[in-house]
Parts: C-alpha cells; structure tokens; sequence
C-alpha cells in the first residue's frame, strides 16, 4: 500500500479514501483455473480501480468514485463530458455472482453496467453459466490488472434513472484530452 | 382517537405505533387502517396527545406488561447515568408491585414475584381505562375519558427453559392465572388475552398441549378475543409447517368462538384474513415481525419501498431494478407494480419518477479518530412517501383479502411466477399459497 493512502472511517471503514493500495501482484496476467503455484491470495479491491478508471479517462469520460445512487454506492461512475452516456462498474476481486447482482441493482442508472474482476480470477466468470447470466443480464465483464481489458461487452439500456446519481462537480478522474 | 367499548365488527386492520413520530402521515392515510393500537410506553408518555388526536379511530392500548419479564437492561436509557428509560418507570408505579420491585432490584420479573395476581391485574386494566382521563380543569367544561375498544388482560412471554423436556414455559400458569383473575374483575366480553410465545414454543412437541390450556382457559373465562404474537416470527422467511401451524391455530380458536388478532404480522397474515383471522396489525412500515426482546431497538431510519406482488420490502434501488425488468412505462407499473394514490402522485407518467420513494441526502460526521466519514440518509420527503405507500397497499392488501370469491393461493401462485427473476425471491409467496390452501 503506498504512503500517501488513508483508509476510511465508518461506512465501508478499510476502504482506501485517498491514493491507492499498489501491491506488487496486481499486474498478475490471468492463468486460468488451475496456474502453476496456485491461485494467488487476494488484492485489496481498493487497487483495482485506477486501472478502470484510467481505462474510462482514455476512452473520454470523466470518472467518480464512490458515488450514491438512492442509497446504494457505485464503484465507479463515469459520464461523457460530450454526449452524456453513462457507465457504472461494479468492482470484485474475485466474487463475481455478487458483483453480478450488484451490477443488475445499479444498472437502471447507467446506459452501460460491467462487473470488473481481477484479472487471475477473472476466469471464474467466464465459466458457460457465469457466461451465460452476464450476458442475459446484459452485464459486461472487464478483466483488470494493472490495464483494463474489456471480455464481454455491456449491452446499452436507457439509463432511465441517471437523473438519481449524486455526482460531485469535481471529477475524481477527468477525461483524457 | 375516539371512545368505543366493543370491537368494531368491521375492524380488520390495526396500525401499531410507538411514538408520535408518524403522527402526519398516519392522519393522512386515516382510510386505510381501522383501530390504533398504542404500545403502553407511548400511551403513559403522551396521554393527553392521544386523547386529544383528532383522529376518528378506536383506540387499544398493548400495556407491554412483557418489558419487565426482559433484563433490565433493556429498560435503561443509553445516556451517561444509565437510569431506567422515564415512561417504564411511570409504568411499573402504575402497575405497582411486583413490577416495581423488579426494577429497583434491577433483575427480570419473575412468576413467583405476583403474591396477589387479581391485585395486579385490577391496577393494569385499570391504568389502561384511565391513562387517557382528562385534566381534572377540562372535566367542567364537558372533557371525558377516553376508553380503549377492548382491555387487555397482563401477559408475559411463553419461553423454553429445557429443550426437549415437557416441563411448562415458566410464565404459563401465571398468564392463565391472570386470564382468569380479568374475567373475574371485568366483564369478559370488555377483555382480550394476549399468546406471546417465542419460535422454541411453537416447534416445541407440547406446543400442542400448552396451547389447548389457553384455549380451555378462555373458552372457561369466556374471553372472546386473543391477541396472538410469536415473537420474531417472520412470515417472509417462515417454514411451511410454522406457517400452517399458525394458520390451524387460528382456525382452532376461531371454532371455539374466539377472535384472533395478529399483533405484529405480513401479508400472509392478511391473506388469513379470509379465513380465520380477525384482525392483522403492524407499524408504519415496520414492525411486521417483532421480538418480544429487546424492547426497543433504534437505528437510522431507511427507505423501503413495500412492492405489492412481492409483498416485501425493498430497498429503493432493488426494486427499481426488479420493476424495471418486467415493467416498461407508467401504464404498465399501474397495471402490474401499484396503483395506489401515493404511486399515482409519484410516479405520474413517467415510471423514472418512482426514484422520489429513495432520495437520499449525502451527510459528513465526525468520526472518533478525528476523521469525517460520508453516509447517506432517506430525505424526509422519502421517508413520508415510502411509508404512505406502505399504508395504502396494506389497506388495499386487506381489502382484497376480505372481498368475496379472493382466491389467495392462486394469487400468490400467479405473482410468483410473474416477478420470479435473478434479483427476486419468491419462495415465501409459494409457501404461503400452500399454508393458505391446507
């Protein structure tokens, strides 16, 4: 974890507030179920998300992190600064099924929904039945490390309920011009 | 509220309260609820704001006569001192001994503490004729007492000591002993009793047995109405046979001329409604399922959005997600989510709108590191929605239940299949629709 990181106290108490946890593993690639030593031991979540969020700026949008929608708090946001279109991302290192159900939950609020997943057990949810309900769903996998791939994409919704997202005026990422 | 000494023959829906916190939103959804019932608590606490409520309902006041079988503990105020909580202590000097021994000596209630159970009887049915008694100065100018719709007998929680064993919940001789020192005080017919039992006593082998007694007993004293509480049972994850069994019971008293009053229940006990059950009472909002310990609980309030087909209470977010997989505009979430006035006034025509029942405002506090830490609470305006919504689907919940030729098992058959998806459970409407139809 670098220095210039704080932890949060209270709701969500651990959860990095300021700068990001910098493990040296984060940039393992994926290896499938069975890699030679194992699977290895978790991340913090925390680390996951400039990689994501990085990957959104580069693509054009400005980025939020932890952000309410009615009550419930988004991994990260993400908005146009031209068009509008909007993508939540719901962050796990490993559980997918419940990044899964978090995602359907906040999906109503963004045109687009993926679950990220470190990407050493990123292969947990491309099984034939994880496959299969992220793409029912409409839900989009990304693989993340120390970059961000995208495994399946999000279909696009309306986004009905955007108007319910509390962004703050500031950005916690801008947009790469 | 008003005075009435016999229950309503039409009177079906109670709403419970505890405080006078809901006290706006309760006048405004008047139509959709039939007696109140005041928690002793509130009713020792604030008498003449009840007796001067101009709210035209019956009132029934639940003397909570059960607090004091509970640890002390739970009676203290979480401030510095640490003293007993003002309105327990009012009621234990109405109640007078042992109620009050029980306190000053900081330990639970206990059967053997009533030497003189007819003594203490007559002073908790008596509290409760005069707790809503004018100011001595507005009697001149014509001001009466209020006088509960029924009086209800004292009665302390039915729990297990011996797992397995035969032995009697301890507290059963002295309720049954109460039940009959009231008949003999007061005319039975003036009376309820009350069967608060924990979840041990209804699994129990001799629950059978034990619950007969009771019904011997009132059928002896001539008690017409029971007031029935298993405490912390929760209708939305019952078994099918805690739930059959409780529908029997109900079935068994109501042959015996008994009737039954759930006190705290969901909407499986509406659907009872139908059949045996006289009466389903609740919070606003809350207060479906209720442990007799600890006696009060607090917490941030939360917004729950009560989803009519699910018969549950969601988080906002959660149901917005389950309506927007099956309902696609307004037309539709009238047709198959809720049609009631507070869902017409906000949703209107746009099916977006229903995000009002969760709005939340983002607050900073201080923590105790020194830090600031942000959370989020329902605004005031959602928590009045969500909890007006709650009262008109629950007074429309009971109508359907009582009009004629409602088929309920095939209605709870027909709304789980309709919103079964990855984001639902709907289980509890299967096993409702089997306990129903047994």
């Amino acid at each position: 974890v670098s220095e210039r990181s704080k932890t949060r106290r209270g709701r969500g108490a651990g959860q990095l507030v300021s700068g990001y946890p910098r493990p040296r593993r984060l940039t393992e690639p994926a290896a499938g179920a069975r890699p030679d030593g194992g699977l290895p031991d978790p991340i913090p979540e925390a680390a996951l998300y400039p990689g994501v969020a990085a990957w959104l700026t580069g693509h054009g949008f400005h980025c939020w992190r932890e952000i309410s929608y009615l009550g419930r708090w988004i991994d990260l946001f993400a908005e146009h600064p031209a068009d509008g279109r909007t993508v939540a991302v719901e962050l796990k290192v490993s559980d997918w099924s419940r990044a899964l159900r978090q995602a359907q939950i906040i999906a109503p609020c963004a045109h687009r929904t993926f679950i990220g997943l470190w990407a050493p057990y990123v292969h947990r949810a491309q099984s034939p039945h994880a496959s299969g309900s992220l793409a029912r769903c409409g839900i989009g996998l990304l693989s993340v490390n120390g970059q961000c791939e995208v495994l399946l994409d999000a279909h696009t919704g309306p986004a009905r309920y955007g108007r319910w997202v509390q962004k703050s005026p500031r950005a916690s990422h801008r947009a790469v011009s | 509220v008003i005075s009435l000494e016999r229950w309503p023959s039409s009177a079906h829906h109670c709403l419970r309260v505890g405080s006078l916190s809901d006290k706006k939103v309760i006048e405004a959804c008047d139509a959709h609820f039939d007696v109140l019932v005041v928690q002793g608590n509130l009713a020792v606490s604030a008498p003449q704001g009840l007796a001067t409520w101009p709210l035209q309902k019956p009132v029934w006041i639940d003397p909570i006569t059960y607090a004091f079988a509970a640890s002390p503990a739970y009676l203290r105020s979480s401030g510095k001192d640490g003293g007993y909580k003002k309105t327990f202590v009012k009621l234990a000097d109405a109640f007078g001994a042992p109620f009050t021994t029980a306190l000053q000596d900081a330990r639970p209630l206990a059967p053997d503490d009533f030497g003189d159970i007819p003594a203490s009887v007559e002073r908790v049915l008596a509290w409760q004729e005069s707790v809503f008694a004018p100011p001595q100065e507005d009697v001149k100018y014509g001001a009466t007492a209020l006088t509960p719709v029924l009086l209800t007998v004292p009665f302390m929680p039915l729990t297990i000591r011996e797992p397995g064993g035969t032995v009697s919940p301890p507290w059963l001789s002295a309720n049954l002993a109460m039940i009959r020192a009231a008949a003999g005080i007061r005319d039975p017919s003036r009376l309820a009793a009350a069967f608060l039992a924990e979840l041990d006593v209804l699994d129990h082998p001799s629950f059978d047995p034990w619950f007969t007694t009771y019904l011997d007993v009132l059928a002896e004293t001539r008690i017409e109405h029971l007031w029935w509480w298993v405490s912390d049972h929760d209708e939305l994850h019952t078994s099918l046979q805690r739930a059959a069994l409780m529908l029997e019971s109900f079935a068994k008293l109501e042959q015996c001329g008994i009737a039954v009053h759930q006190a705290f229940g969901g909407s499986l006990s509406s659907f009872a409604l139908g059949q045996a059950l006289t009466s389903v009472g609740h919070g606003v909002n809350y207060w479906e399922s209720k442990g007799w310990e600890p006696i009060a609980s607090g917490g941030l309030p939360t917004a729950r959005y009560f989803h009519p087909g699910l018969r549950e209470r969601l988080r906002v977010p959660e149901a917005i997600a389950i309506i927007e997989h099956r309902v696609g505009d307004a037309v539709e979430f009238y047709e198959h989510v809720c049609a009631c006035d507070v869902c017409r006034r906000v949703v209107g025509d746009d099916v977006a709108d229903f995000g009002a029942f969760g709005e939340v405002n983002i607050k900073t506090r201080r923590t105790r590191g020194g830090g600031t830490a942000d959370f989020d609470s329902p605004t005031a305006e959602a928590l009045y929605l969500t909890k007006a919504h709650y009262l008109h689907a629950k007074g429309i919940e009971v109508a359907l239940a009582l009009s004629d030729g409602f088929d309920a098992p095939g209605r709870l058959h027909a709304d789980a299949e309709f919103w079964a998806s990855d984001l639902t459970r709907t289980r509890h409407l299967d096993r409702w629709a089997l306990a129903l139809a047994v």
